[in-house]
């Protein structure tokens, strides 16, 4: 490993000619140089954690992608009961009654019942008919769904919910608290960090690259803030945010000569470096782009006969699985050996326009189906997983045109290593005030933590055991960090690592 | 070039004579800490005087410029002239003295006029920031209200109370560290932020603790820090040279139960615990009037939001009346009202030695550097501790003291290796509105995009997504600056997509009529006509800009660059327009111009 000076000395030349720093192919881990959200101390960060951290660098390849639903996806609008008991209880606790006074509730004949070898008593689940795409999927093993899952402060009992003074989540039913503590991964005000920013900071000596790990094509968030590790929000359609004067050659001239010049004082100095990184990370994502394939027959656009006002929502929804399809066909280019992206859509706000939620529902459908296809054509299909999140769920019962801000909700995780076709987590009673409704609307109360759920996505993602705290800190308070919907995590035994920085990883169990 | 400054005094010669050795006395103390302490009083007493004669002094225009940018959200270019034909001495005055403007008063006309303010966030109050950051008077009021805002910080809540907490802050930027303490500590605003409100004493039944989460913060953030300070900022270290933090966890737990007991000053706890309690903890407040059929105005408005707008009051059944014990071996004996534990509290954090240090430190990175000497922080902690007729916490000497202390006021120490500060993005575009844009009409509102601003800046006023505020004062970015022991913390939210992104937003209000767009609403116009008269000669309107810019500390190279690219711009109908626009658009991304010195 080369002292920081050395890399110094290099990251200079490297700013100077503005070249892309070509990193050695073999050898991958550690030796990055001052890329965006790997810096230096980075190095130093991930040199240090190596001997208190027993997160193993990694020599193999693994995606994560985020696809979060702003609004509060309306779960039960999502998930529906089949069996003639169940779903006549669904029908009773949205629309008060077997009429369908309010003919919010799905016909029977539009559902697609699934198998799910954790229910066993006598109860069956379907997808909604919009949804056929992902529940193909589902049905080869390949989705799972994951169901009441909320955030919580600790394990949380209806009994206890009802005690004065029982630690809750701050903000129950607020969408901008709700949605920062899914990202957060801890239900506070005194978080800075998100969980994926914190699994990139554990994993980022497996990078070799200008660009971050982390990379948003829906914008800015919290979930991808690190102590080191970055968000890099890019453009869905031309990737890497570019200066609107960058046609300009005349300003980009003076522009690159102002941060290019010799400088003495050391705030100045920061401030150039951080244009310089900022002109790498383009033209690394922009040779990336051009080297990749389009993969534009994975993702279709324009739907035929589908609802025209949303129309411009599916094909954006696609585009950004698209652009992240395409960066992890470049990934190798990239120098990338962990990606995570963040995607999202939004309109999931039904306090109405529940009669809209379908349509939404099959972007999600499609869209996820469609990466999926995308990752089995690039052969890396067990290696990136997908996951749903929305800041809650919504009531079981209806307000007549929709339902309002709820709490627990179901989800989907989709990828090759997932051991899909099944349902994880408790599937709640469909019983305003029953056991897992708390209240006359049907407030569902999750059985399961957000906590949990990330746990898991975080120890398939290469997290050691013994550091998921770090990524999820109240962990300890739950009863299953691993909630079993993955293949591939492997336990850690703890401090011992079969990877060490400079040479490569000894499968555990193998010879 | 240049970074020759004459300072021209307007005393007589044989005064300014004496100043010279004076100062060069002031410099040499400043590189060492040795020396007897007579020598090191007689040192203070030459920095008081020569602090004394400088603020009275008729800076030029590069020291106007640097002052300015120091104490307002911007200097423009009649700012300049006016003080370089007065002194600092005289707009410090005029700026205490001058009256604020309130920010409820703004979102409250706004929901005369019918506009909902009870669903939107808190975009009026942004508004309302922008308004007067741009527009008002009290400049000086305004950048020492935006600095606190970032050490007390709340986030994101409404626009009544995000509005009535920083009047708030405003009220008392000028006043006494420990009212402002109090004040902030019973602000409803601050209570929901932080869980203090309804906070309900230790029940031994259940084990049921109170909320630690004000208790920590206001010892963490508000007051103390984490770790015990000498006066000059640096930390003190024991006998392993180990640093030795302020409180224990079992301090926190003493002060949580201090703060136990406090709610809506209108809710009646005998009554409507669950108002005062649950409802409260929640984030519910009563509205006077039904906000779906809202009553005829005019309405009393002290009435109407006075839930989250007055300060909390006490509720005794709910209070702790154990025996407490806090920082720093202090012990609350049991039996007290939350009234007097709350006073002995405050006063205990107020007088601690940490704050003078702590405060100081922080309000020095929001207005001239991020990292100050320990003599400059020394300097300044002395003066919250004593602020010249006995008192401590007088936040307007602390105040003069860090403006007029050599440390900002002298070029030469400002253009070191180690100075300046990283601009913050609101920051750099409010400049460039005082600097370029006038008021459209009477009753201008200042409609910028929060979401957008939120996504490119990576600051939002008034909405700071935690606690910890935009940047750490701590944070130290990786690289040369962290080798050199440099904390910068600006630059926690200047990164690869923030800066392209900031630079394109600043781009986008440099070539829009606002007025053309959003409906209509009246915003600002452009004026800079003074520079596209420049525009045929491209060395003076880069030399013009960069007094206001960079007070005129703009390197060879940069300026060289600059002139060279306005002269390429072609001729052609806008050529004007289009060679201001160059240039400013090259000073944004300009080191020169992105750290102010």
């Amino acid at each position: 490993m080369k002292s920081e000076f050395e890399q110094m000395v290099m990251e200079e030349a490297s700013l100077k000619t503005r070249r892309r720093f070509l990193l050695g192919a073999a050898g991958g881990a550690g030796a990055a140089l001052g890329g965006f959200g790997f810096s230096l101390s980075g190095i130093a960060a991930a040199a240090d954690m190596g001997t208190k951290a027993s997160t193993p660098v990694p020599n193999d390849y693994r995606a994560m992608v985020c696809f979060f639903l702003f609004g509060g996806n309306d779960a039960a609008n999502t998930i529906i009961p089949y069996d003639q008991t169940t779903y006549n209880q669904y029908i009773v606790a949205r629309e008060g009654s077997l009429s369908r006074p309010l003919g919010i509730t799905r016909l029977r004949p539009d559902l697609l019942p699934i198998s799910a070898a954790s229910i066993n008593d006598g109860r069956q689940l379907a997808f909604p008919k919009e949804m056929s795409s992902l529940k193909r999927l589902y049905d080869k093993g390949k989705a799972a769904v994951m169901t009441n899952v909320g955030v919580l402060a600790q394990p949380t009992s209806k009994a206890q919910y009802n005690t004065d003074g029982f630690e809750l989540p701050p903000q129950l039913f607020s969408h901008s608290d709700h949605q920062r503590f899914w990202q957060l991964g801890v239900p506070n005000y005194t978080t800075r960090t998100g969980w994926a920013g914190r699994m990139g900071d554990l994993l980022a000596a497996g990078n070799n690259s200008n660009v971050s790990m982390c990379i948003s094509v829906a914008g800015n968030n919290t979930w991808q803030v690190g102590g080191t590790v970055l968000p890099y929000p890019i453009n869905s359609e031309y990737g890497a945010p570019q200066f609107w004067s960058s046609w300009n050659t005349n300003r980009m001239t003076a522009m690159n000569a102002m941060n290019l010049q010799t400088r003495t004082n050391l705030l100045e100095k920061q401030a150039a470096r951080v244009y310089n990184r900022a002109i790498n990370a383009q033209i690394d994502m922009d040779e990336a782009l051009n080297y990749s394939l389009t993969l534009e027959g994975f993702f279709p656009k324009n739907p035929v006969g589908f609802n025209p006002g949303l129309n411009g929502d599916y094909n954006d929804v696609m585009q950004q699985f698209q652009m992240v399809a395409r960066l992890i066909a470049a990934r190798e280019v990239l120098g990338h050996k962990r990606q995570i992206f963040f995607v999202s859509l939004g309109g999931f706000d039904n306090h109405d326009s529940l009669a809209e939620h379908p349509d939404r529902l099959k972007i999600i459908s499609d869209a996820m189906a469609s990466f999926y296809q995308a990752t089995v054509a690039l052969g890396v299909d067990q290696n990136v997983t997908t996951f749903t999140a929305s800041d809650f769920g919504r009531p079981l019962k209806s307000n007549g045109t929709g339902a309002d801000h709820g709490w627990g909700a179901h989800h989907f995780v989709v990828g090759g290593s997932v051991r899909g076709g099944n349902v994880y987590g408790k599937f709640p009673q469909m019983i305003i005030n029953g056991p897992d409704a708390l209240d006359n609307q049907g407030h569902l109360l999750p059985s399961t933590s957000v906590d949990e759920y990330a746990a898991t996505l975080a120890s398939w993602f290469g997290v050691s055991q013994t550091d998921i705290p770090t990524v999820i800190p109240n962990i300890g308070r739950f009863a299953k960090p691993d909630l079993g919907f993955m293949n591939g995590i492997k336990p850690y035994p703890q401090g011992h690592s079969t990877c060490v920085s400079n040479k490569p990883c000894k499968p555990i169990g193998k010879t | 070039m240049t970074h020759t400054q004459a300072w021209r005094f307007s005393l007589p010669v044989k005064a300014s004579a004496l100043l010279l050795p004076l100062f060069l006395l002031q410099a040499c103390t400043s590189q060492t800490e040795d020396g007897p302490s007579a020598s090191k009083a007689q040192d203070a007493a030459a920095i008081q005087a020569e602090i004394a004669e400088k603020s009275l002094a008729d800076p030029t225009p590069e020291e106007a410029s640097r002052f300015l940018m120091q104490t307002t959200f911007g200097p423009k270019e009649s700012e300049i002239t006016a003080l370089d034909n007065s002194s600092m001495d005289a707009w410090l005055t005029a700026q205490f003295a001058m009256p604020r403007q309130s920010h409820y008063d703004y979102v409250w006309n706004l929901r005369t006029q019918g506009v909902d303010i009870d669903n939107f966030s808190n975009i009026y109050t942004i508004e309302s920031f922008w308004k007067q950051a741009v527009t008002g008077q009290d400049q000086l009021r305004q950048r020492t209200t935006w600095a606190l805002s970032q050490i007390f910080v709340i986030g994101e809540e409404d626009n009544v109370r995000n509005a009535a907490y920083y009047d708030l802050l405003a009220e008392n930027a000028f006043g006494n560290y420990r009212t402002l303490l109090e004040k902030v500590t019973l602000s409803p605003a601050m209570g929901q932020w932080l869980s203090m409100i309804g906070n309900q004493k230790e029940d031994i039944a259940t084990g049921r603790l109170p909320d630690e989460n004000y208790a920590r913060e206001v010892m963490q953030l508000f007051s103390i820090g984490l770790w015990q300070l000498n006066a000059d900022g640096s930390r003190k270290l024991d006998a392993n040279n180990q640093p030795i933090p302020t409180y224990t966890q079992d301090d926190i737990r003493g002060m949580a139960k201090v703060l136990t007991g406090w709610s809506y000053a209108n809710c009646n706890p005998v009554q409507e615990s669950w108002y005062c309690i649950d409802s409260a903890r929640n984030g519910y407040y009563r509205i006077y009037d039904n906000i779906d059929n809202p009553a005829p105005l005019p309405l009393d408005k002290t009435q109407v939001y006075r839930d989250v707008t007055k300060q909390m009051t006490a509720m005794a059944a709910y209070h702790s009346t154990s025996e407490k014990k806090i920082v720093g071996g202090v012990i609350l004996p049991a039996g007290r009202t939350a009234e007097q534990d709350l006073k002995d509290a405050l006063d205990t954090l107020f007088n601690h030695p940490n704050v003078g240090p702590f405060i100081g430190r922080q309000l020095i990175q929001r207005l001239v550097k991020s990292n100050p000497s320990p003599a400059y922080i020394g300097r300044v902690s002395a003066v919250f501790a004593n602020n010249g007729q006995g008192v401590r916490g007088d936040l307007k000497a602390v105040i003069k003291a860090i403006l007029l202390d050599p440390e900002a006021r002298d070029i030469a120490q400002a253009t070191t290796t180690t100075s300046g500060k990283l601009r913050e993005p609101v920051l750099r575009l409010s400049h460039y509105l005082r600097a370029f844009t006038v008021p459209d009409g009477a009753t201008p509102r200042y409609d910028i995009n929060p979401w957008w601003m939120e996504e490119v800046f990576a600051q939002r006023p008034l909405s700071s997504a935690s606690v910890f505020n935009f940047y750490s004062p701590g944070y130290t970015p990786p690289g040369e600056m962290g080798a050199n022991g440099l904390v910068g913390p600006e630059f926690q939210i200047y990164h690869e997509s923030t800066l392209v992104d900031s630079h394109n937003f600043i781009e986008y209000w440099l070539t829009t009529d606002p007025s053309l767009e959003a409906g209509n609403i009246p915003s600002f116009k452009h004026n800079y006509v003074a520079y596209t008269a420049l525009a045929s000669n491209p060395t003076a309107l880069v030399d013009k800009l960069s007094l206001i810019m960079t007070s005129n500390t703009l390197s060879p190279e940069a300026r060289t660059s600059m002139i060279t690219a306005v002269t390429n711009v072609p001729a052609g109908t806008n050529q004007a327009r289009d060679r201001f626009r160059m240039a400013v658009m090259l000073f944004e991304i300009s080191p020169d111009y992105l750290i102010q010195k």
